[in-house]
């Protein structure tokens, strides 16, 4: 059975919405009573009797007053009743996110999951708050006012009968047509854009090479192109809503010319057609609300379907074990053995693969791009599981360790360096979040990113843009390393960046690392031969697996 | 006020002559769709009347005229309504090819100074907005005036009286709705900035998911969104009653008036002043009148709101373009071809400063038809500025470049950049196949042309080698493609170009070696057909060159 952690949650506050529905249902009876009261009146009036005013009044003045507090309490009580339930599964849904396995963040990229926490959590606030609530409303109102309806007249009622569901199909079958023509309308609109924004992203390749007007062509013929689709659009959609109208019109007309007939007969009163009439007005709305509700809510429950595929993702295992003796003297530090590891079954990236570190060595990966090597880090910081073979680290089976205190064993500098959109100071602080300024500042010194610093207008307090913008590649990599100073971890992994640094930063990082690296076992991503210099052993990650090479004289005379 | 309603205007001259076609399409959408909710309303009173007089015969006739007249009515209610998608989606349309074309059009240093993805979503949005007061906004203002009007008309005629008891309890109604409205906005304020927040945040934890994991900070960021969504949930309480508040006068309000409406109706029958058919009618349409009369000034500040993202829109239209020469207002002479060309490009005693920074000051370099040069220096001297004023993407301050033996100052910018093929450090691909990207080097390439241009940049095997071939998509900036394999393709575009010099910038810094090697071997093939200029800085791409020009910070 899946289990659906959304009827959970609302199931946990069940007393709201029956509430809710209750209250409703209470307005409805007033709405009702209030036309009996009128069609009597009414009655009276025809027959010629002298009207006061006194004998009903009092009656409507009761209804009003309950029919105004039932509905406020109703919409309060819905209201509220959406909120806790999305503020209760938004929680599940960020601790899911930090819980879950890393290779969903590989499939989905973060505009959509952020889609899918945001517009798809405040759709099932809306459906919760608003839709559920008016669905059971507008149902119960049927009920009501067609009970109402056949207490009237029988005949009319089996009119109303036949005739609305015929309505109601035919309405949402012209829905769902309109709904695959807007479909392609966001396509067309979503082409303009991507034109605009390639042609801008783009904009060095088309000055330099004059496409202006190319890119003006091309943006000119999908605008034509989403006229023209709107005009097909518009024709349907508004046929669409010229039928639905006529359509709904036809129970009404039948049902009047009928109630004109049972009047004629004399089975009806006027003062009676009067109040069906009155009735049928309302009986129309709420039961021409309730395809549309249905449509609604079809829609908000995708939107918690998708949601669900969150939460049913797999976690990390390792959580909370609580064991937390990490073995430092233990002398081999990481091993592989024997590891297969794919990101999907039929890809596998690592197969049998095998190698030891032991503690305080400076160890190199060499290999081409795309063979493996930033696997092999993720795989040391347990963001994914490898498929055969073990993984131990201080000697214990990774499995078993309480993977964040595992992790606290990394400081893990990244090829693209993220930042949070922060002030420097907070983004470096992220290494030890209690650090002084001093030590801040100290690590700073270390990583060789202090003067940088201090020659910005705001210094430390300098905010960096989204995904740090504003600095280049080396500058966001010695601020990744000054935060792994600060997080002062025994196993330092390092994934150089590949993008261009010039030779003067170069080396001021190169003195960077080799500070860092004092103390510390240190594993090393590398793409240039300077690097891996003073690597104490070198590893080559070659047709899915790690070899040893030896030495960097030893490498070198492999590769000549 | 007038700003506004001047705003208002100029966004409505958008449109041209067609605004009226568009106004007169809110007219008929508005007649249309009121016309018949009347009629309906207008059976009900027919068969009231009919059964109260007991004049059966008139029932099929009222009956089929009326059909008749609401059938029409919609008819004309779709045709009003085609026109106005059609033309609130056209008056989008040519607003994003204004804007794209300003776009383009920018003087360079704009991009440099503003974040493209930021300038993009930002105008996406904007824009976005603007499109809306044509395809909504605007509409959804006008029509509930323009109804109540068709409204009120039979409801005046049938019984002045009672609709004017009716009305003035709905301006009751109104005011309730407004004084509410005000913390309703405020409210819905500060939830969405909360929101916002939480947005934010959110993106930050899924962005920097690798370090929140790797931190022991990253779990107090959970702990900070969880405590946002609890703060949200609590705000959200003030909306609520308001909301239940609003909800509430309108369903109770519903009640009141039934029986405002009893009262009168039943005291204006006894007096004679009306029928009770005609009560009928008024009742059903009540309903429709009443909402579009609640709906008049609930528009109004949206549609207000919207206005100030047109008025971003003009103002980006109004931004200042790239001149078409930067040193004359006077017509470009055309660019000579056979001028003097022993030197291909040649800049003399060039001065360039961005803003306060000097960048060149009076810096010479010549270079030869034929010759293979490369540019080096340490980062920051001014190398990538050589290639961008070569390109004629900032003025020069002092000095003089001559590129095929014409003065930069002489020509109009586009001539000067036919000069050049290049090949950017980053080599931006856009959405489309292998192919068409490559002809965007000449647009009007053949296949054969560009698969020897492929060919020559040592691109043609790894695209044969692809399932699709040349018609295999690039992917957005060409992602689907690894580092090397799009600088090829960049270089196989400058190469089919075929402008005598080939500019490259930094083309192999981010490439593993492997894809240097295949880089370098195209370079190879082409020296000594083509005049290059690499601006680089490793050794592997410096031994390439004839002649190694060294630049020194200022």
């Amino acid at each position: 059975m899946k289990k659906n952690v959304f009827l959970k949650n609302m199931l946990h506050y069940w007393y709201m919405p029956l509430c809710g529905i209750l209250l409703t249902s209470v307005l409805n009876f007033a709405v009702v009573r209030g036309n009996e009261v009128i069609s009597e009146v009414i009655d009276q009036l025809l027959a010629g009797q002298e009207i006061v005013f006194g004998s009903f009044l009092g009656e409507f003045a009761a209804l009003t007053a309950i029919g105004f507090a039932a509905a406020f309490v109703a919409a309060a009580v819905s209201g509220k009743y959406g909120v806790l339930v999305s503020a209760r599964y938004r929680q599940q849904v960020i601790q899911k996110l930090y819980r879950m396995e890393y290779q969903y963040f590989d499939e989905h990229n973060s505009a959509s999951v952020i889609n899918k926490v945001n517009a798809d959590l405040n759709e099932a606030e809306r459906f919760l708050g608003e839709t559920l609530v008016m669905l059971a409303a507008d149902a119960v109102a049927v009920v009501i006012y067609a009970n109402y309806v056949r207490r009237l007249n029988a005949g009319l009622f089996l009119m109303a009968l036949v005739c609305y569901p015929l309505v109601l199909w035919i309405a949402n079958r012209l829905v769902r047509k309109i709904h695959s023509l807007t479909m392609t309308y966001r396509e067309k609109s979503d082409a303009i854009t991507s034109i605009a924004q390639d042609a801008l992203n783009g904009i060095l390749v088309v000055r330099s090479f004059g496409l202006e007007d190319y890119f003006q062509d091309k943006m000119h013929t999908a605008t034509l192109a989403l006229v023209d689709n709107e005009e097909k659009r518009a024709r349907v959609s508004n046929t669409a809503v010229l039928i639905r109208k006529l359509i709904q019109w036809i129970p009404n007309i039948l049902c009047a010319i009928y109630a004109v007939v049972l009047v004629m007969h004399g089975k009806l009163s006027v003062g009676e057609l009067l109040a069906f009439i009155l009735v049928l007005s309302k009986l129309v709305e709420s039961f021409m609300g309730l395809p549309f509700q249905m449509v609604d809510a079809a829609g908000s429950i995708v939107s918690i379907q998708r949601v669900e595929e969150i939460l049913r993702t797999r976690e990390e295992g390792g959580i909370s074990r609580g064991q937390s003796v990490s073995q430092p003297e233990e002398e081999i530090v990481l091993a592989f053995d024997n590891l297969t590891f794919g990101y999907s079954e039929a890809q596998t990236v690592l197969e049998h693969a095998q190698f030891e570190v032991h503690r305080g060595e400076n160890v190199a990966f060499v290999g081409e791009s795309g063979g493996g090597k930033s696997t092999i880090f993720h795989l040391l910081c347990g963001f994914y599981r490898a498929q055969k073979g073990t993984y131990r680290l201080y000697g214990r089976d990774f499995a078993e360790w309480d993977i964040d205190k595992a992790r606290e064993q990394f400081a893990l500098v990244s090829q693209n360096v993220f930042l949070f959109p922060a002030s420097i100071e907070e983004n470096i602080r992220y290494g030890r979040w209690d650090a002084s300024g001093e030590e801040v500042v100290a690590a700073c010194k270390e990583a060789e990113i202090h003067d940088f610093i201090e020659s910005l207008p705001m210094k430390y307090q300098t905010i960096v843009g989204e995904r740090g913008a504003m600095l280049s590649g080396g500058q966001r990599q010695r601020i990744a390393i000054a935060r792994a100073i600060l997080k002062n971890a025994p196993i330092l992994l390092l994934d150089e960046p590949t993008s261009a640094i010039d030779e003067g930063t170069e080396k001021e990082i190169q003195r960077a690392i080799a500070r860092v690296r004092q103390g510390r076992t240190c594993l090393t991503i590398a793409h240039r031969l300077s690097t891996i210099q003073d690597a104490d052993w070198i590893f080559e990650v070659k047709n899915k697996k790690i070899e040893e090479v030896g030495t960097y004289e030893q490498y070198m005379e492999t590769i000549l | 006020m007038n700003s506004t309603w001047k705003l208002f205007c100029r966004t409505m001259r958008v449109m041209g002559k067609r605004r009226f076609l568009y106004y007169g399409a809110i007219a008929g959408m508005s007649i249309g769709m009121g016309m018949f909710s009347v009629l309906s309303s207008l059976m009900m009173k027919g068969v009231v009347d009919i059964s109260q007089s007991g004049d059966y015969q008139r029932l099929t006739v009222t009956v089929v005229w009326i059909v008749a007249a609401g059938v029409v009515s919609l008819i004309v209610y779709r045709r009003a309504a085609v026109v106005y998608n059609v033309e609130a989606k056209r008056v989008y349309g040519n607003l994003y090819e204004k804007i794209l074309n300003l776009e383009m059009d920018l003087p360079y240093a704009y991009y440099e100074k503003h974040h493209s993805g930021e300038m993009m979503s930002k105008v996406s949005y904007d824009l976005g907005r603007m499109g809306d007061i044509y395809g909504s906004r605007f509409r959804r203002m006008i029509m509930p005036f323009l109804e109540v009007i068709v409204y009120l008309v039979p409801m005046l005629v049938l019984s002045p009286q009672l609709t004017l008891c009716l009305v003035g309890v709905n301006v009751v109604m109104l005011f309730l709705n407004m004084v509410l409205a005000e913390p309703f906005r405020r409210v819905s304020r500060e939830l969405s900035g909360i929101n916002s927040s939480m947005t934010r945040k959110l993106s930050d934890i899924l962005q920097g998911m690798e370090q929140v994991r790797m931190f022991a900070h990253g779990r107090e960021t959970v702990q900070e969104y969880i405590r946002l969504s609890q703060k949200y949930a609590k705000k959200s309480n003030r909306k609520i009653l308001i909301a239940s508040g609003l909800e509430s006068g309108n369903r109770g309000f519903d009640l009141l008036c039934s029986l405002v409406f009893l009262a009168l109706g039943v005291f204006f029958v006894q007096r004679g002043f009306t029928t009770l058919g005609a009560l009928a009618a008024i009742y059903t349409l009540y309903g429709s009148f009443s909402f579009q009369f609640l709906q008049m000034n609930r528009y109004i500040p949206e549609l207000v709101a919207y206005l100030t993202y047109a008025q971003n829109i003009f103002d980006l239209l109004e931004e200042k373009r790239e001149e078409k020469n930067w040193y004359t207002q006077k017509e470009c002479f055309q660019a000579d071809n056979d001028a003097d060309d022993t030197w291909m490009a040649a800049m003399d005693n060039v001065s360039f400063s961005y803003g306060d920074k000097v960048v060149l000051q009076n810096y010479s370099m010549r270079v030869q038809r034929g010759e293979c040069v490369a540019l080096t220096g340490s980062s920051g001297c001014g190398k990538t500025t050589v290639s961008k004023l070569l390109l004629g993407l900032y003025p020069i301050d002092g000095g003089t470049i001559t590129v095929v033996g014409n003065s930069v100052r002489n020509m109009s910018n586009r001539d000067l950049r036919d000069f050049f093929a290049y090949v950017p450090q980053e080599p931006y691909l856009f959405e489309g196949s292998i192919l068409e990207n490559i002809r965007m080097g000449k647009l009007c390439a053949s296949t054969d042309e560009i698969v020897e241009a492929a060919k020559v940049a040592n691109a043609h095997t790894f695209i044969m080698n692809l399932e699709n071939g040349y018609d295999t998509p690039v992917g957005e900036r060409g992602n689907r493609l690894s580092g090397g394999q799009r600088q090829r393709i960049a270089i196989a575009r400058a190469i089919l170009k075929g402008a005598p010099i080939l500019l490259m910038d930094e083309a192999t810094s981010a490439l593993d070696n492997e894809s240097e090697r295949l880089v370098n071997d195209a370079l190879r093939r082409l020296r000594g057909n083509k005049t290059i200029i690499m601006i680089a800085h490793r050794t592997s791409t410096i031994q390439m060159a004839d002649r190694v020009c060294s630049m020194n910070p200022i």
